[in-house]
C-alpha cells in the first residue's frame, strides 16, 4: 500500500529536526497552527501559532545544551489524523532522557494545524524537563 | 479512504468493550498481549498476558460503576500499527473523567500484540484513576 502524503509529512518535520531541509517545517505546519505540551513543567503550555511552537523547539535545544534529539520510529496518517511516534533523548543538568513520545496530529488543507505532544512516560518526562 | 483491516479490529474491540462482549474482546488479542498504562495511578504499569489483559480492561468498567465509556472519534492503521483516538468519560469516587486519549497497538498476525493507553492530559489522567 502506498505511504499517505501525510506520513510523507511527518517524515519530513522529524528530517528537519534532524538537521535535514527545515522548509519542510514551513510547509507542513500551519502557520496559525496550535501545539500543546500537557503538563506541569516548564515547557508544559498551549504554543499558538508558528513562531511560538518554533520558539518551543529552540527552546529544547537550548535547555539540552543541543543534545536534544527525537527520531521517529514510526507514523500512520490519513486526510484528517496523523500520528507520530519518536524516541526522545537528550541531556540535561546532569539528567537523561530516553523515552518514546507521541505526536497527535489535526490536518487541515494537508498541514498541520493542532498537535498535541504526549510522552509514553509522564514521570520520566516531568523529572527530566523540570 | 477505506479503513485498514488492523483499524476495523481496532473498532469493533471498541463495540464489543461498549456492549460488554468479552468474548468478543478476547478474539482481538493474542495470548502474549501486553497493555501499558503510563503515570501514576492504580491502573499504572503493563498487564502481561491474556487473562491479566482481559482483567485490566473489566476493571475500567468495575471502577467506574459501569460509567466508563470509550467513544472512538478516528482511527488509523497499516499492517504493523493502528491508533485510536477516543474521548474517555465516566465516573468515580466523585470524581469524573472526559478527556481525549488515544490508543497506541501493534499487530501480529492480526491481533493486537501490545497496547499503550496514552492519555491527552497525564495529569487529569492520574487524578481520575487515583
Amino acid at each position: 500500500m502506498a505511504e499517505h502524503e501525510n506520513v510523507g509529512g511527518v517524515r519530513r518535520v522529524f528530517s528537519a529536526f534532524g538537521g535535514g531541509d527545515k522548509r519542510a517545517l514551513y510547509e507542513v505546519i500551519a502557520e496559525d497552527a496550535v501545539w500543546l505540551v500537557p503538563g506541569t513543567v516548564p515547557v508544559s503550555r498551549v504554543y499558538r501559532g508558528r513562531e511560538e511552537i518554533f520558539g518551543l523547539f529552540r527552546d529544547t535545544r537550548r535547555l539540552t545544551e543541543q543534545t536534544y534529539r527525537s527520531e521517529l520510529r514510526w507514523a500512520l496518517a490519513d486526510d484528517e489524523h496523523a500520528v507520530a511516534v519518536y524516541r526522545a533523548s537528550g541531556t540535561r543538568l546532569g539528567r537523561s532522557l530516553d523515552i518514546d513520545q507521541v505526536l497527535l496530529i489535526d490536518l487541515a488543507d494537508g498541514r498541520w494545524s493542532r498537535i498535541v505532544a504526549v510522552p509514553t512516560d509522564p514521570l520520566a518526562f516531568a523529572e527530566f524537563w523540570a | 479512504m477505506t479503513a485498514h483491516p488492523n483499524g476495523e479490529r481496532l473498532l469493533g474491540g471498541f463495540a464489543a468493550f461498549a456492549a460488554g462482549d468479552l468474548a468478543a474482546l478476547e478474539a482481538l488479542f493474542a495470548p502474549e498481549v501486553e497493555w501499558t498504562i503510563p503515570g501514576r495511578n492504580r491502573l499504572a504499569g503493563t498487564a502481561r498476558g491474556l487473562p491479566a489483559v482481559l482483567a485490566l480492561v473489566r476493571s475500567f468498567a468495575t471502577l467506574t460503576d459501569g460509567t466508563y465509556g470509550a467513544s472512538p472519534r478516528w482511527v488509523l492503521a497499516d499492517d504493523e500499527h493502528a491508533v485510536v483516538g477516543y474521548r474517555a468519560t465516566g465516573s468515580r469516587e466523585g470524581r469524573t473523567i472526559d478527556l481525549d486519549q488515544a490508543l497506541l497497538c501493534r499487530f501480529g498476525d492480526g491481533r493486537v500484540v501490545e497496547v499503550l493507553g496514552l492519555p491527552t492530559d497525564p495529569d487529569a489522567f492520574d487524578a481520575f484513576w487515583a
